[in-house]
């Protein structure tokens, strides 16, 4: 391709973000019927009698829903760039943007530790079973590509059933224990440790797989390289070399996959909070979609497609910092 | 004479071929067992349907909460269902959406990749971008933003919803596949000697990388049923059936794994984890053949 690699992946994140929020702005638009109408309707079912026409109209005009649908999508692109995402319907008075500041921080630890957890403990055990196999380690990797087939919901509900209930060691929901006064700063740490160990645990057993079948494969056809054989020769410990030579090139390609799993843990995190009530913004979701909250639906999704395509996008354009043999393509 | 010996020929590296891809499949564990293993899930599930004599939908049609018994083989959930016969037509819905979703995808998929990558230009570029624009936004979450405004989803609308989103992952590989295969010396033959484009995609590179094909098409089918599932477990899906996501929804909506009702949420996780695992097996097994450095040492 014709254009420099930094400017096509920055129209690449620009036209997700885009898209994103045109899908947010159009979605309920598409749908047949009007907001308004339907709510009227089921109000006169009740036996109130509601404004007829000239109300609609009179609200229609309020929120704007007079105007071209260009318009209307520049009123939403800048009320949503001065970060205003609407007022939440079960929470009222509460705005979505105050929502999503509470339960941003739990998602954005619970996910990124997990995250990145997966991805290193995956490349080093593929780097390991591509290096040398032995029994165990076949065994250890077989496990996990069999994990790595499994749903999050699948492994979130047997480790809750298994670990919460059966054998109560963790707690069964929420994301620290309500009604105690800690004695220190350290003692609540820890609780909120321990309440997020099988959330996170679930989000691992499921990632590392991956990154094992992918590491392995990469350390497999790096074995064979000449320069392996050079670090061979020169009499380098087999330590030396596995850590410097192979596992190093096993780590650095993968980054670029770092980007697109992205979405699919963050989203996989959704679920797992939901099945552990661990109050992140995916539990919100959760109880927003029941709820018909649609404000906090598009304002959580709206977040999760920002937070997602932005670390994407960032590591991307790190990689080449990171990684010299892409810089000097 | 000289004819016939031809034809005779021809039907003879036919034979071979087809005896060589038996051969190949029943070689291959992997597919062997994958396709084993699918097939048994639909004829459990479609011999489940004629024997279970109760409603799998219809609330309230025998009674609550009772534990798996020779009567109701998996017990019955707290909205007075059977499960047996909910986790077998679950199992056939849920298939239904995977392969319809995954079809569809596919089919975009392959005409991303064909269309960008033989034909190259402007139109490449746009697609190739669109791709990586799809790759890079979390699916499951645009997903989630249409399909909680769409009030009563069916499963047509559902499969549609769900292939829109599913084809960037295999309409990248497969493009990076069309472009290595477009530089070798018999489609450059084929191109001299006047075949249209068409004619080249479908006779002579499609036959050449199927085995890649058919991975990638496990591929998309088990990517939409991830998102198909993962939907239904928020809620959003056809509510007013019954699909193995749904199961899951109600079973969590009525807590029962602290409830210990496991009966309710296990036989749904092991039967969505059989046909992952089936898909897999398949997909690692054609990647195998086509990708012989795969084999290992």
């Amino acid at each position: 391709m014709g254009l420099p690699y930094v400017i096509r992946r920055s129209i690449v994140y620009f036209l997700s973000l885009f898209g994103g929020l045109l899908i947010n702005f159009l979605a309920p638009r598409l749908v047949p019927g009007n907001p308004l109408q339907t709510r009227l309707m089921e109000l006169q079912r009740m036996g109130v009698r509601a404004g007829g026409q000239e109300f609609i109209e009179k609200y229609m005009k309020i929120f704007g829903l007079d105007q071209p649908l260009h318009v209307q999508f520049i009123n939403y692109l800048s009320s949503v760039i001065h970060g205003n995402l609407g007022v939440s319907i079960t929470r009222f008075p509460t705005e979505v943007r105050e929502v999503i500041a509470l339960h941003f921080p739990w998602t954005l630890g619970l996910l990124y530790f997990s995250y990145f957890a997966c991805f290193f403990l995956g490349v080093l055990l593929g780097a390991l079973v591509g290096w040398k196999s032995s029994k165990m380690r076949n065994a250890v990797f077989m496990l996990f590509i069999v994990l790595s087939q499994m749903q999050y919901y699948t492994v979130a509900m047997s480790l809750l059933y298994l670990f919460a209930f059966l054998f109560p060691v963790f707690p069964t929901g929420s994301a620290y224990s309500l009604g105690i006064t800690f004695e220190s700063i350290f003692h609540q740490i820890v609780d909120i440790a321990w309440h997020a160990v099988l959330p996170a645990l679930s989000i691992i057993l499921i990632g590392v797989g991956g990154w094992t079948l992918a590491a392995r494969g990469l350390m497999v056809s790096i074995k064979g390289e000449d320069y392996l054989m050079l670090a061979k020769a020169k009499g380098l410990s087999e330590r030396r070399r596995f850590l410097y030579y192979g596992l190093k090139n096993t780590l650095l390609p993968q980054i670029t996959d770092l980007a697109i799993t992205m979405g699919f843990v963050a989203t996989g995190s959704i679920l797992v909070e939901v099945i552990f009530r661990y109050p992140g913004m995916g539990y919100v979701l959760y109880r927003a979609i029941t709820a018909l909250d649609y404000p906090l639906i598009q304002g959580i999704a709206l977040m999760y497609v920002f937070g997602v395509t932005t670390a994407g996008f960032i590591v991307d354009l790190m990689y080449p910092l990171i990684d010299p043999r892409v810089r000097h393509e | 004479m000289i004819n016939k010996n031809s034809h005779l020929k021809r039907l003879l590296v036919k034979a071979a071929l087809i005896k060589n891809t038996l051969l190949v499949v029943k070689g291959n564990l992997y597919i062997f067992s994958g396709l084993c293993l699918l097939v048994c899930i639909i004829l459990f599930a479609v011999l489940g349907m004629y024997i279970i004599p109760f409603d799998p939908v219809k609330i309230g049609s025998v009674p609550m909460d009772l534990p798996p018994s020779s009567k109701h083989l998996l017990g019955t959930d707290s909205l007075g269902r059977d499960l047996f016969a909910q986790l077998c037509f679950g199992t056939l819905t849920s298939l239904q959406i995977g392969f319809l979703a995954g079809i569809i995808g596919f089919l975009i998929a392959l005409m991303v990749a064909f269309f960008g990558g033989y034909h190259g230009g402007k139109l490449d570029g746009i697609l190739t971008i669109l791709t990586e624009v799809f790759l890079t936004t979390p699916t499951l979450i645009i997903l989630i933003i249409i399909a909680a405004v769409v009030e009563r989803i069916e499963i047509p609308t559902m499969a549609l919803i769900i292939a829109a989103f599913a084809w960037a992952w295999p309409a990248k590989t497969m493009r990076a596949q069309v472009l290595s295969l477009k530089e070798k010396g018999f489609i450059y033959l084929s191109r001299l000697s006047g075949l249209n484009s068409l004619e080249i995609i479908m006779k002579h590179m499609i036959p050449n990388i199927l085995p890649f094909l058919g991975s990638y098409f496990a591929v998309v089918v088990s990517a939409a049923m991830i998102s198909e599932v993962g939907l239904e477990v928020l809620g959003l899906g056809p509510r007013h059936t019954i699909t193995l996501g749904i199961m899951l929804y109600w079973a969590m909506m009525h807590a029962a794994v602290t409830r210990n009702l496991i009966w309710w949420w296990l036989p749904p996780c092991i039967m969505l984890f059989l046909i992952f695992f089936s898909l897999f097996l398949f997909q690692r097994g054609l990647d195998v053949i086509a990708n012989p450095r795969l084999r290992g040492e």
